[in-house]
């Protein structure tokens, strides 16, 4: 029995009245758009496709070496994937153009319980298997540039001997397309520089801040910068999360403020101003934090010794 | 009999967590903006009717025309995004009912009394076929007020803002954009922050950048769609040249210990305008894997943290990250290539108190 998705009808068919378009708004259009035939959705052919977080198909990915990566086939409509027993669907085959010297590919299928629930019905649902397949890419070292940026192909199609009936089963014919980048020079060590300089400046924490977390007083400011002549360097920020609670009082302009304790933490502290700016092949990012009891930060490029700031509660700021 | 799967979600607002599954799109789990369902092109100019259960809310002067003002502004936030292309009509009259019904055929907005309201002040039920969307729902909670003062000029002029914010937020969901977290980090540079009384915030700062709309958390009355909503809705309905112009970063997070660190949350900073406000977003899978896609071309500074819910919810629980420490990525962005750039490893810091 072929599972269909559920059917809800699109569309107004009411009689039209004048409608008001409102600021902002397109003029209305008549008529209205028919509905649907309830009884064809879900119909047609099972289409097979990629998935996953990395389906970009308007895209070219570009994939570094040594990048492992995972994409997902599916059907659609997705119940054709539901089932005691792996669907016609998943005998796909994986081909690309590219060469074996830049990637390899490994397919499997996997499949977990799911809870159908049934219209028609508030109370029945059945358990059943889901199934969706795995594709995996390995990007190899490559030994040379051979091969390097070219743009390729990955696409799914039926096996050797077709896909076994009962159900009419359609590719989408988008391929996705990808290269492989060269591989990145080490990140000179000297490239990458960090700096922290408080300003002085100290004062009371505010109403907002008090509420939140009331043992705070005062705030001290500085001014981090990071300089980097290359990309793919990283900054950690350790964040003091709190979580913030209880009933706060005084939030008449935050409605949130009214709900109970808020489940979310909070870093103590705040920043007054972020810039990012291009600087050659790289950037300058800088940071202007307010904090409340303590600020420690590094950034690190890979390979290299990280460099580390820490500045206190009396404003002071310097480098471990 | 036909069984038939039902792919009807409740999206609410007012729940301080959501499922982790949930990522920027419907369904829950699809986290590439390829695989996200969406209205097709013909369903476009999408019509609402206001729905009419009687049972407006005596609060604020609301009335039927205050509404349908708060309605509209609510969408136009949508229709006026540059970089997508979304129209939505809003019907003249109401449509009266007992309350919404999915399968009637009519996307409808109103308020409707609910036993299941809860905590819940406003929802969306979304319903589609496929990768089609095909109804939606608005609902708010005709005892949304019930606690706010009248005596307090300050609370009674926040009631229209809030249900306007209330509306932009449900009618995200209608275009098919989930709940993203709300961001932990006060950002102070609310240029469209509300007047704060004087002492309430440090002298550095005027305001507080708010979290997307479409966070599961207040915005901190900031009524304006931010980079992140802009961007994904027009991931869905992209304004001619959007994508083309847009680049993706994508990855892995691991733990140290190199496993996949699930469902971190790695999100851009955008600087375009000139000031630094927090751009698209999305939750690591289960691999650890993320993209994040139409970021601009140029230097990116992602944002990654873990996420800081800690509400008895299974897939946060599940999640396991909330004690690794942010960390700062740069890169560059070219328009038209996804880039999946080297693992990012995070490491463990302080732990936050419970």
């Amino acid at each position: 029995m072929r599972h269909l998705p559920l059917a809800a009808a699109m569309g107004c068919t009411m009689a039209l009245a004048a409608c008001d378009p409102g600021d902002g708004l397109p003029p209305p259009t008549a008529p209205l758009p028919p509905s649907p035939d309830y009884g064809q959705l879900g119909e047609g052919p099972v289409q097979v496709r990629f998935d996953g977080v990395f389906y970009a198909p308007h895209q070219v990915l570009e994939f570094r070496p040594g990048a492992r990566i995972e994409l997902r086939v599916v059907a659609e409509p997705r119940n054709p994937s539901i089932g005691p027993t792996p669907p016609q669907w998943t005998s796909f085959v994986i081909q690309t153009d590219a060469p074996p010297a830049l990637l390899s590919l490994s397919r499997e299928i996997r499949s977990r319980d799911v809870e159908v629930e049934v219209i028609g019905s508030t109370e029945e649902s059945v358990t059943a298997q889901a199934y969706v397949g795995i594709v995996e890419i390995e990007v190899r070292e490559p030994a040379d540039e051979v091969g390097i940026a070219q743009t390729y192909e990955l696409r799914i199609v039926a096996p050797g001997d077709g896909f076994r009936e009962p159900y009419e089963i359609s590719i989408e014919p988008t391929p996705l397309r990808f290269r492989v980048a060269a591989r990145e020079a080490q990140i000179p060590c000297d490239v990458l520089t960090l700096t922290a300089q408080a300003d002085g400046t100290s004062g009371p924490a505010g109403s907002f801040f008090s509420r939140l977390f009331p043992d705070v007083t005062e705030f001290r400011t500085g001014r981090l910068t990071l300089r980097s002549t290359r990309f793919g360097v990283g900054m950690r920020l350790p964040g003091p999360y709190r979580l913030r609670g209880g009933e706060l009082a005084e939030a008449a302009w935050d409605p949130s403020a009214q709900r109970k304790p808020d489940a979310t933490g909070h870093p103590m502290l705040f920043i007054a101003g972020m810039e990012l700016m291009a600087d050659g092949d790289g950037f300058e990012q800088t940071f202007t934090p307010g904090w409340f009891d303590d600020l420690e930060l590094s950034a690190h490029a890979p390979g290299c010794e990280p460099l580390r700031i820490h500045c206190d509660a009396r404003g002071a700021c310097h480098t471990e | 009999m036909r069984r038939l799967a039902v792919l009807g979600v409740l999206a609410a607002h007012g729940l301080p967590g959501s499922s982790i599954a949930a990522y920027d799109f419907w369904p829950p789990g699809v986290a590439s903006s390829a695989s996200a369902v969406r209205w097709e092109a013909s369903a476009f100019p999408l019509r609402f009717r206001i729905l009419d259960t009687g049972a407006l809310p005596d609060y604020a002067g609301l009335t039927e025309e205050v509404w349908r003002e708060i309605v509209l502004r609510g969408i136009s936030a949508w229709v006026e995004v540059e970089t997508a292309d979304i129209s939505i009509v809003v019907e003249d009259g109401t449509f009266v009912a007992e309350g919404a019904d999915i399968d009637d055929g009519f996307n409808t907005i109103g308020f409707e009394a609910r036993e299941e309201w809860g905590d819940n002040r406003a929802s969306a039920l979304v319903v589609w076929t496929g990768r089609r969307m095909i109804g939606c729902d608005v609902l708010l909670d005709p005892a949304i007020f019930d606690d706010w003062p009248e005596d307090d000029p300050r609370v009674v002029e926040r009631a229209a803002p809030f249900l306007g914010e209330l509306v932009m937020h449900e009618m995200g969901h209608c275009l098919g954009l989930q709940h993203v977290p709300a961001n932990p980090v006060w950002l102070g540079q609310g240029a469209n922050s509300p007047d704060w009384p004087a002492g309430f915030l440090p002298e550095p700062i005027t305001g507080l950048s708010s979290d997307p709309q479409m966070a599961i958390a207040a915005s901190y009355g900031v009524p304006s769609l931010t980079p992140d909503d802009r961007i994904g809705v027009s991931l869905l309905y992209p304004a001619p040249g959007f994508l083309e112009e847009r680049g993706s970063i994508g990855g892995r997070v691991l733990t140290p210990e190199g496993e996949p660190a699930a469902f971190v949350y790695v999100q851009s900073v955008d600087y375009a305008s000139g000031e630094a406000v927090f751009g698209p977003g999305a939750f690591a899978d289960e691999r650890g894997q993320f993209l994040l896609e139409g970021l601009p071309a140029g230097p990116v500074h992602l944002w990654g943290r873990p996420t800081l819910l800690y509400m008895e919810r299974p897939g946060y629980q599940q999640a396991r990250v909330w004690e690794l420490v942010d960390e700062h990525r740069w890169y560059s962005v070219r328009a038209g290539v996804a880039a999946v750039v080297p693992d990012v490893t995070m490491q463990r810091g302080r732990r936050p108190p419970r």
